[in-house]
Order: structure tokens, then C-alpha cells, then sequence
């Protein structure tokens, strides 16, 4: 389609009455069953190996499809984030990330629901499946069709630039999903006037106080919160910092940590095996070993770190905290959820529970749906 | 004298039994050297073989000691490529090292490689003698279509390096390549790269098509879609390597890839030579004439269980496990690859070689195990 005709289009369905939510609502509802009944098994399987990441492959990808199109968690959603007046934005541009699979659909999903058309150009890793979930979606509610559209086009490719100032040109905003590098260069591109809407990568931590380096379940959780995401989500732990840890107490950490790994779930699969292998023989080497000494965990790095410093050391990326995970006794709760706070974070959990999704809570301290629309007043 | 110069200078690449004395004593003269000269190393071998605390030396001879046969192999603690992304092992110092290279592109996690003097000598004979015995040098100039990147000082990867190497097995006219230069960065050569071909097609010089198997497949895939057919120059050959990685899912057999070449140019099935190596591993595995990866008499391969890597038998798929004693720089003497493989008897094959033969099943779904046409993969399949 030229690109002329592309606007018209849009421009056509613009001017059409909005779309209701409720077609989004019911064709997630039908992708749902038809997961659920396994007849995407087949398809799953085969999109799998085009995926980078590691896991029970077709559960997997299910889950998480199944846990981003639940429609009673959108209903509840929509009460939430959508108080009464708002309006679709109009035409929103995603530009999606690969380190969940179906994410460039989710963000699509949620500009639906807001009422918007929808462009999608997703990440490369995440093309297959994303576009799977949204012809489904199409396949369920064809009324959807002119409010989806998808256009794979490489960022590394020369013609990446033309082609994206082109459908940023397009849209009324754009839900851009990445790190520094893929935020600054589409605000380049999208110019001053432009609404952008930054779900940037984030920066998520576990803190463990003196007190909370004795409480040994919560260090099993982490490990297994560790193992599970590997640092893959905005909301992993991509960070272990231990308050006053002498080289004593990491090595001891290090070691409970991949003790309790020891004790998780069977291996399934060579990578898992590999990957616990190599990181036996990484514990294995001897302390002071190579150009610097440096403890982590599964590539997750442990740090020793003062209270003191914590708002200081944070600060300047306090743009980018999300999620701090908390190993503290009672009475340390509040001090340190309050510090954190005030250092840019918008989450305090405990371990075992910093990636999972909480219905309704707010995504970098922001409803979406209520980015991808607008206040209208009526006379 | 060092046990490495007749082994890797004997007459006959596949020599297995011929070579054998050589090649254990090769493997203790080289277990025994990196646990001497490399203390990472030695610990991990202490560790992992539950020695006690003790001198290098006596660790060293002990260690060595346990390798009497070849099924004694198996004890050498296998290094995952993973590990090498993450630490460099070298018992080298840098200085000594005059060649250097990482196992993956621009993106994710990479080995850092070096080699020394005498391991690049050694990897040259063993390279010059297996490719003249598969008859891959000619004298007579070559067209190259190089289906993979055009080399640039920023691109350190093993694979760039030895497709540009393996492009001077017949004289070179001019090379073509599909993933080109520019403006710093990489960018497809689509256009450029048909019109060459076709160009080289009527030049009369044979054509040498070089590259990434998966890469071969499309352009074969898109000349049949547009009805095109050639007749490659007598001659010609098509030489891969480097796996199918990301584009595991499009991957079908070699023999299928053969016809549908056979189609498209005109190339027959034998003039199509795979070739198999890692970074991690300096020694070559090329196809023979049944497309089979034969292991020469400079390796071993071992087959570990997925789950307890122990070793495992004849047709029994497993986690592929390369055993070499070329090097000093880098206690590369066993390592793990992220591949799945199967060991077949070598009588199996029918080609005339005798030597054990491997075949690749898959690789293993490890997102730290991030190689070199990762960053390729995504300029292509704008295709």
C-alpha cells in the first residue's frame, strides 16, 4: 500500500465512529478459549524456536499470553486507569521491545482498548508471535481489522529511518518500548511535536539490610526469582545490593544463592544444564581470580553497598528505577520503602513477588490506558 | 619433542589409528600444561576431579596421569562456551598472542579468543591438509559470492575472518558480498549481490558461493520463486558454514538444500561442502561427500547426556563436546558447544573415510549463547 493511501485510510476510520472496547474484550476472550483448548499448540511450538529465551517453550508462551489478554483483568483494568471523558489519542505508533514475547501485541491491545488504530512495528525477536496474536485477534473480531496494522522494519536497516518518520508522521503519539539508545533516537526522529509515551528499560534491585541477610527463605525466593526471569524483565532483579557486605558475606551469599538453585525445579531441558554448569565451574574459580573480583549470581552482580550511600548512588538514574526488592526486618520496612521511593522508584516488593502482576497496579508509575488517551470537553 | 608436530603434520587428515599414540600424548602434554601455567584453570580441574588442595605441579602429573586411554577423555572437565563469555581463561599473557578474536557479533555476550604462535601454525596444516584432501584448492580464478559479512576492522569475528580466508582456496577475481559496509554500519546487499551473480554466471570463471547455510537457502528460495534458473560455471562450489542459528525453524537438511540448488544453479550435490567449527574450538570438521562431518585425527568428540553429561554411545543424541590439543594460549582442550549432536560410527557413512562421524541436531535454546549471525539475522529478514 502506498503510503497515500495508508493515510486515507486511516483518516477514514478515524472520522468512523470510535471503536468499543467491547470487540477488543470479546476477540481476546475467544483467543483465550482457543489457547486454552490448545489449538495453538502447533503453531506455539513452532514460533518457539524462533524465540531467544529458555523454558518450558509452548507453557510458556501460553502463559504469557494467557496472563496478557485476560479479559476480566482488562475489564478491571479499564475501570481503573479510564476515568469518564476520555477520548482516544487517534493514531498511536508502538515501537516494541524483545525481551517479552507478545509485548508489541499487549501494547496494542491496550491502545485498543483505549479506542486508538494502532501501528506496530515490533521488535524482530518478538515479529512472530506478536503478529500471530493480532491476526488471531482479527481472525476473532474482524471489526478490529482497520484499527491494527503491522510493519516489520529493522532498525539496523538503512531504510529504518525514512519508513519510521513516515508512520511517526501518521500517528498522534507513539508507546515507545526500549532502552536509552531506542528512546533518544525516536525522539529525534519524532520531533518536538510529537506526544511520546517512554515505557524505557528499567533498572530493578534487591537491597538486603544486615538484619535481612539471616532470613534464608527470602534469599531462596530470590534465587528462584533470579533463576525464573533471568534479569529479562523491567521488574527482575538485575542488581543484589548487601548492606556493609564484607568478601566473607558475599561468598557466603553466593554460595546460599546457588545452593538453593540446587534444590529448584528438575532440570528440563541442555540449557538449563549448561547453564547450571557453567555456573558451577564460574563458582569454582578462586577468589581474586582474574581482573577484578566480582561476585554474581546467575550474570546477576552482588554488590556490597552503605545505607548511607544508597539515595546518592541511585539518583542519577533515578529516571529508570522501577522495582526494589526488599530483604529487611519489620521495622526497617518503612525507612527503607521510603528512601527508595523518594530515590525514583516506583515499586517495593519482596522477592518472590517483583515480577508478578498485580491487577491493576500501575506500569513505571503510570496507567496506560489513560497515556493513550485524552480529556475531551464537550459543549 | 613436542607431540603436537606429527600429529598435526601426518600425511593423512583421517589417520585416526596411525596418529592415536600421538594424540594421547598430545592431550596429557596439554592438560598438564594449562593446569601448570593457569591457576583459574587448575582450581576448576582440582574442584571438578575433587583433588585435594596441593602444588600445580604435583596436580598437573597427577591429573595427566588419569588420561591413559581414550575413554579417559571424558574426565578432562569440559568449559562451556558459555564460561569463555564470561571469564576470560587465558594462560597466555596477551602479549603473546598474536592473534586475536571473539566468537560473536555486535550483539550479546562474546568469547574472547586469542591464539598462539604455534596453535596457528599448527590449525594451518591441520586446515591446508583437510581442505587439499577434500580437494577444495584450485588454481583457477574464482568468482566469490560471500553470503555473510564483508570484512571491516570493527568486525572481529572468527566467522568473517574464515569466509574471507576460505576465499582465497582458488584464486579470487572479485568478491561479492551480501552483507556490505556502510556508513558504519552493516546493510543488506540484495540487489548488488544478484546482479553479480548472474555477471559471474557469464564470466566463465567458476563461481564460489561462501556462507551461512540459512543465507544459501533464501537466495535459493527467492531465485526459485522468480523462476530463475543458472547453470553455475563447471567448477563452481558452494562452501557453508557458521549453522542455521536464529533461523533454526526454516532449517531443512542438506540433501534438500543440495536439490534445490541443483535446481536453481545447476550445481550438483557433491560441489556443496559444509563446514563445522567454533571459535572455542580451532580445528575444522568438513562435509564429505555424503555430507557427513567426519572427526579427524587432530580431535575427538564426545556426546554428554543432557542432563548428567555423562558420555553417551553411538546414536544417542547429546550436548556435542570437542576435544582438542592444539593450543597453549587458552585451555581449549574440552569444550561443550551449545550444540545437540549424534556420534555414528564412521563405517556407517560409505564415503571411504573410516573416522567416526557427527551430526547436528539442533542448538541448544541458551540465550547467553549468542553467536556471530544474530546481528545478520535481523538485517536479512528484511529480505
Amino acid at each position: 500500500m502506498k503510503a497515500k493511501e495508508f493515510r486515507e485510510e486511516i483518516n477514514r476510520t478515524l472520522i468512523r465512529e470510535n471503536m468499543t472496547c467491547e470487540r477488543t474484550l470479546k476477540a481476546c476472550e475467544v483467543l483465550l478459549k482457543r489457547l486454552s483448548e490448545g489449538c495453538y499448540d502447533a503453531k506455539l511450538e513452532k514460533i518457539r524456536d524462533f524465540l531467544p529465551f529458555t523454558g518450558n517453550g509452548k507453557v510458556y508462551i501460553s502463559d504469557e499470553i494467557s496472563n496478557l489478554i485476560n479479559s476480566d483483568i482488562l475489564r478491571e483494568r479499564l475501570k481503573k486507569e479510564l476515568p469518564p471523558g476520555r477520548e482516544p489519542l487517534g493514531v498511536l505508533l508502538h515501537i516494541g521491545a524483545g525481551n517479552v514475547p507478545g509485548l508489541g501485541a499487549y501494547s496494542v491491545i491496550e491502545g485498543l482498548l483505549a479506542g486508538n488504530i494502532n501501528i506496530l512495528k515490533p521488535a524482530s525477536v518478538d515479529a512472530p508471535i506478536s503478529g500471530f496474536i493480532l491476526r488471531e485477534l482479527v481472525k476473532a473480531e474482524p471489526e478490529l481489522k482497520p484499527y491494527i496494522y503491522m510493519f516489520e522494519i529493522p532498525s539496523t536497516h538503512a531504510s529504518a529511518v525514512p519508513k519510521l518518520k513516515e508512520l511517526i508522521s501518521l500517528s498522534d503519539a507513539v508507546s515507545v518500548w526500549g532502552g536509552d539508545r531506542t528512546i533518544k533516537a525516536v525522539r529525534e526522529l519524532a520531533g518536538a511535536d510529537k506526544k511520546l509515551i517512554e515505557w524505557g528499560h528499567k533498572f530493578s534491585f534487591v537491597y538486603i539490610s544486615r538484619a535481612g541477610l539471616k532470613d534464608r527463605a527470602a534469599i531462596k525466593d530470590l534465587a528462584k526469582h533470579i533463576q525464573d526471569t533471568g534479569m529479562r524483565l523491567c521488574s527482575s532483579c538485575q542488581t543484589v545490593y548487601v548492606e556493609g557486605g564484607s568478601k566473607e558475606d558475599m561468598r557466603l551469599l553466593r554460595e546460599e544463592l546457588n545452593a538453593s538453585l540446587k534444590q529448584g525445579p528438575d532440570i528440563k531441558d541442555a540449557a538449563e544444564t549448561l547453564r547450571r554448569y557453567t555456573e558451577k565451574l564460574m563458582s569454582e574459580l578462586p577468589a581474586g581470580s582474574g581482573e577484578e573480583e566480582r561476585y554474581d549470581f546467575l550474570g546477576c552482580p552482588l554488590i556490597s553497598a552503605d545505607r548511607e550511600d544508597m539515595f546518592e548512588r541511585l539518583r542519577a538514574d533515578s529516571h529508570s528505577l522501577q522495582t526494589v526488592g526488599l530483604i529487611c526486618v519489620g521495622d526497617e520496612e518503612e525507612e527503607l520503602s521510603r528512601l527508595f521511593i523518594r530515590a525514583g522508584a516506583t515499586r517495593i516488593r519482596r522477592p518472590s513477588e517483583m515480577s508478578a502482576y498485580i491487577p491493576g497496579e500501575a506500569h513505571d508509575g503510570k496507567f496506560p490506558l489513560y497515556e493513550y488517551t485524552k480529556r475531551a470537553e464537550y459543549l | 619433542m613436542d607431540s603436537r608436530i606429527p600429529l598435526y603434520f601426518t600425511k593423512h587428515p583421517y589417520d585416526i589409528s596411525g596418529t592415536e599414540k600421538y594424540f594421547m600424548r598430545a592431550i596429557r602434554e596439554n592438560f598438564s600444561y594449562h593446569i601448570l601455567h593457569n591457576p583459574d584453570y587448575a582450581e576448576i580441574v582440582r574442584r571438578e576431579l575433587g583433588f585435594k588442595r596441593r602444588g600445580r605441579g604435583e596436580l598437573a602429573e597427577e591429573a595427566a596421569s588419569l588420561i591413559r586411554v581414550e575413554e579417559d577423555i571424558s574426565l578432562i572437565p569440559p568449559i562451556p562456551t558459555a564460561f569463555f563469555k564470561r571469564k576470560r581463561l587465558w594462560t597466555m599473557k596477551p602479549w603473546q598472542l598474536p592473534v586475536k578474536a571473539t566468537s560473536s557479533g555486535t550483539e550479546g555476550k562474546r568469547s574472547e579468543m586469542a591464539y598462539d604462535c604455534q596453535s596457528i601454525i599448527f590449525g594451518g596444516a591441520l586446515a591446508g591438509k583437510l581442505c587439499s584432501f577434500h580437494g577444495l584448492f584450485s588454481l583457477r580464478p574464482a568468482n566469490y559470492i560471500i553470503l555473510g559479512y564483508e570484512p571491516h576492522r570493527t568486525n572481529k569475528t572468527v566467522i568473517t575472518k574464515t569466509q574471507f580466508i576460505s576465499s582465497f582456496f582458488a584464486p579470487p577475481i572479485r568478491r561479492s558480498y551480501a552483507l556490505k559496509y556502510e556508513e558504519g554500519g552493516y546493510t543488506l546487499n540484495k540487489k548488488g549481490l544478484f546482479r553479480d551473480l548472474m555477471s559471474f554466471c557469464r564470466s566463465g570463471f567458476p563461481v564460489r558461493i561462501i556462507g551461512f547455510p540459512a543465507y544459501f537457502f533464501f537466495l535459493l528460495k527467492t531465485l526459485d520463486r522468480a523462476g530463475i534458473r543458472m547453470k553455475l560455471p563447471e567448477g563452481s562450489m558452494v562452501l557453508l558454514g557458521g549453522g542455521w542459528k536464529k533461523f533454526e525453524g526454516s532449517k531443512v537438511d542438506i540433501i534438500e538444500l543440495s536439490g534445490l540448488a541443483e535446481k536453481v544453479l545447476g550445481i550438483k550435490p557433491e560441489s556443496i561442502r559444509e563446514f563445522f567449527g567454533a571459535a572455542e574450538h580451532p580445528g575444522l570438521y568438513c562435509s564429505c561427500k555424503n555430507h557427513h562431518f567426519h572427526v579427524p585425527c587432530y580431535s575427538r568428540v564426545i556426546i554428554r547426556d543432557e542432563t548428567s553429561l555423562k558420555p553417551l554411545d553411538y546414536g544417542e543424541p547429546g550436548i556435542l563436546n570437542l576435544i582438542t590439543p592444539i593450543a597453549h594460549s587458552i585451555p581449549l582442550i574440552s569444550v561443550m558447544t551449545d550444540d545437540i549432536a549424534v556420534l555414528h560410527r564412521g563405517e556407517d557413512c560409505g564415503c571411504g573415510i573410516k573416522t567416526d562421524y557427527f551430526e547436528i541436531i539442533k542448538r541448544v535454546g541458551l540465550s547467553e549463547i549468542e553467536t556471530c549471525s544474530q546481528t545478520a539475522d535481523r538485517l536479512m529478514r528484511d529480505k
